[in-house]
């Protein structure tokens, strides 16, 4: 595959790091599009009469629908069950995969087609469908064009952000068995004839879920596409897979929760479509046979009754990535897995044990833009800033030791000098250092060290040249 | 009740979570809004009444939208049939519906089904559905799964016209979402659908593409 580098698989922080900031290409696409998002959610949200106000009571909403998260779940899937869904509790990844592996199977099914979801990205359920022999299709344009370049999603609302309209054409090109044109609409037209052959062909349906209303049991799906419709109207099995934190309590919750996501999202009062979705379609209506709803827990339950509960606040709009100058430099993939940007510098390390997910939350400047543009006022650079403190709290003793020494040396003014006096010296020396040595060289490991920059501001003082 | 053990297994894990309470953010502390629904959102204000509020909010979402009464309406057919090149046309069940069969006819477009089929919509250019309701804020029109044809009509064909009756409006979202016993009586459809504008995508450069998967233009008549 021509293009970007697949930095997704690269397994370190830094390497993905360094690869992506060298792409300019990926750059300029990110600036403008995270640009061009944030200033349309500026605009929406003016349509509301008090949008902080908004915001405050979105978060106490979040805050109480999942301290009583167990009886809301509970009401939920009563629901779903007595309007005909079947409910399938899913502890891990795996059983989740299972579980719709196992749908189709039941129904002997050959073809997938799938709309947006991060939770099937999280437990790997195409790997998974197409080891059991059924194909999976995305269908959401972006994640089509992802699928097709065989790379993984870089934004939660617009997949192929890192990729500009040429290298898009290029990819559905080698789909076409033609040229296409790098001319969106015409790209767009083409999806719309591939992906229309395979809806009507289509065993089962897999979308995410944006709200499950536990009062009524109705899944809320939002689209713009479309392919939303077509994925929970078109084939005869409906799959819905939902983090188990992504519900409400009540339609009023649902109104404020509404108002909220597509404009933090993409700018919109509302998006194309709204589905509102209450058990497979009744006798006299027309629309899938069987609706299955997949809860996931996966790592969410330790999460819960952490410190770090309010990650599951996230409503999953995307508005932290754009805000957040790390993620307008970087672009999804760096960050090595589903979920990108500030929540996912939160939710990764939490549902991922790898070393490389234990950084994350260093690739910060917890400058709290992601809490400003957050719809849900979820404290994000809190919650870095504690999966900061859980990392050095199991930090080595050698580490402790060093942290200590140095906290000595710059506490007092004197030894505060010298070593930065030493620091010049040893720069003009040897150059900017690669690492420090000793015991400190495991903390430089991550880091670029900073060049002194010749004589100290004291120095200078002294001489009289400042 | 299940005796469903994943189940039982999933909540008590979840209950153990939640042992000592959900944890409290020390820093910034959640202001409580106790225990009954939060109040509607609250919108700023906007000229008109609601049915010039929702001409104007589903013109800005893309759709072509106009006040007519049932003498204007072959005008507006004719004039949809020739602009959107229409040869085809499913209709739904909708009650709304027998005023545009014969405009149709009388304009010599092909009316493949009524209720629309899903294959018939698939390879119809128009389909036309009526409204359970219609929110004036947001220009969208509510279908439901309840009206024969209407599921399909207004989803596979390239164009969908929907005939939207003003006594249905409501002005904002919380119209239809806190009033669900009034839209939904003897329960909730398997599915209700909000339509706004056109179908459309920006996942190539954030540029606005129409027609991703569903009709690339909405009609919306609102009856006088």
């Amino acid at each position: 595959m021509s293009g970007p580098q697949p930095i997704d698989t690269e397994p370190s922080l830094r390497r993905r790091t360094a690869l992506a900031s060298s792409d300019a290409r990926l750059r300029a696409n990110l600036v403008r599009a995270s640009g061009t998002l944030g200033s349309r959610k500026a605009a929406a949200f003016g349509a509301l009469d008090d949008p902080e106000g908004l915001r405050h009571q979105a978060r106490a909403i979040r805050h109480r629908v999942l301290a009583r998260l167990p009886e809301v779940l509970e009401a939920l899937a009563d629901r779903v069950e007595a309007a005909g869904g079947r409910v399938h509790w899913a502890s891990t990844a795996a059983d989740a995969a299972d579980a719709v592996v196992a749908v189709a199977r039941s129904h002997g099914a050959r073809l997938a087609v799938k709309s947006k979801s991060m939770a099937s990205e999280e437990i790997g359920l195409n790997a998974a469908l197409e080891h059991a022999g059924v194909e999976v299709v995305e269908t959401d344009l972006g994640e089509w064009i992802v699928q097709v370049a065989e790379e993984t999603p870089s934004h939660i609302i617009v997949p192929a952000i890192h990729r500009d309209r040429a290298q898009i054409a290029r990819t559905l090109s080698t789909v076409a068995g033609r040229p296409l044109a790098d001319d969106p609409q015409e790209l767009a037209a083409f999806a719309r004839d591939q992906l229309r052959r395979r809806f009507l062909e289509a065993d089962i349906g897999i979308s995410g879920v944006n709200f499950g209303v536990a009062d009524t049991g109705t899944l809320v799906l939002v689209s713009n596409e479309g392919n939303g419709r077509m994925v929970t109207s078109m084939p005869p099995v409906h799959v819905a897979l939902m983090g188990m934190e992504r519900v409400v309590q009540t339609w009023a919750e649902l109104e404020v929760m509404l108002a909220l996501l597509p404009r933090a999202a993409t700018g919109q009062a509302i998006t194309s479509y709204v589905s509102l979705i209450t058990g497979p379609a009744g006798r006299l209506e027309e629309g899938p046979e069987e609706l299955h709803l997949v809860i996931l827990d996966n790592g969410r339950s330790d999460i819960l009754g952490s410190e770090f509960a309010e990650a599951l606040a996230c409503i999953r709009c995307g508005a932290c990535l754009n805000a957040c100058p790390v993620y307008r430099q970087v672009g999804g993939h760096a960050y090595g897995w589903v979920y990108p940007g500030p929540i996912g510098a939160v939710l990764t390390p939490l549902l991922q044990s790898s070393k490389s997910a234990q950084q994350l939350p260093q690739a910060s400047s917890l400058c709290a833009a992601c809490w400003e543009a957050c719809p849900v006022g979820i404290p994000l650079q809190d919650l870095l800033l504690g999966l900061r403190r859980r990392s050095a709290a199991g930090a080595g003793a050698g580490a402790r030791l060093a942290w200590e020494a140095w906290s000595r040396l710059w506490s007092r003014p004197a030894t505060y000098q010298a070593s930065l006096r030493a620091a010049s010296v040893a720069d003009r020396a040897a150059g900017s250092p690669a690492s420090l040595p000793g015991h400190l060289d495991r903390w430089s490991a991550g880091r670029d060290l900073p060049t002194a920059e010749g004589p100290t501001f004291r120095q200078l003082w002294d001489q009289g040249r400042i | 009740m299940t005796a469903d053990p994943d189940r039982q297994r999933f909540l008590g894990r979840l209950r153990a979570a939640l042992a000592g309470g959900l944890h409290a953010d020390p820093l910034r502390p959640v202001e409580p809004i106790g225990e009954g629904d939060p109040p509607p959102v609250s919108y700023a204000p906007v000229p008109g009444d609601t049915g010039a509020r929702l001409l104007a909010a589903a013109g800005a979402a893309g759709a072509e939208a106009a006040a007519v009464t049932q003498a204007e309406l072959p005008e507006l057919v004719g004039r949809l049939c020739r602009q959107e090149k229409v040869a085809t046309a499913v209709l739904s069940a909708d009650p709304e519906c027998d005023l545009i069969a014969p405009v149709l006819e009388r304009a010599g477009v092909a009316v493949l089904a009524r209720p629309a089929g899903r294959s018939e919509a698939a390879g119809a250019d128009l389909g036309v559905t009526g409204a359970l309701t219609a929110i004036a804020s947001t220009g969208s029109v509510v279908v439901s799964s309840t009206v024969p044809g209407a599921r399909w009509a207004s989803l596979l064909p390239r164009v969908h016209l929907a005939v939207v009756r003003p006594e249905r409006l409501v002005a904002q979202p919380a119209g239809l979402l806190r009033h669900l016993h009034r839209w939904a009586p003897g329960g909730l459809p398997s599915n209700l659908v909000c339509i706004t504008g056109p179908s459309r995508s920006a996942d190539i450069e954030l540029e606005l593409t129409l027609g991703v998967h569903g009709p690339r233009a909405v009609w919306v008549a609102l009856l006088g």
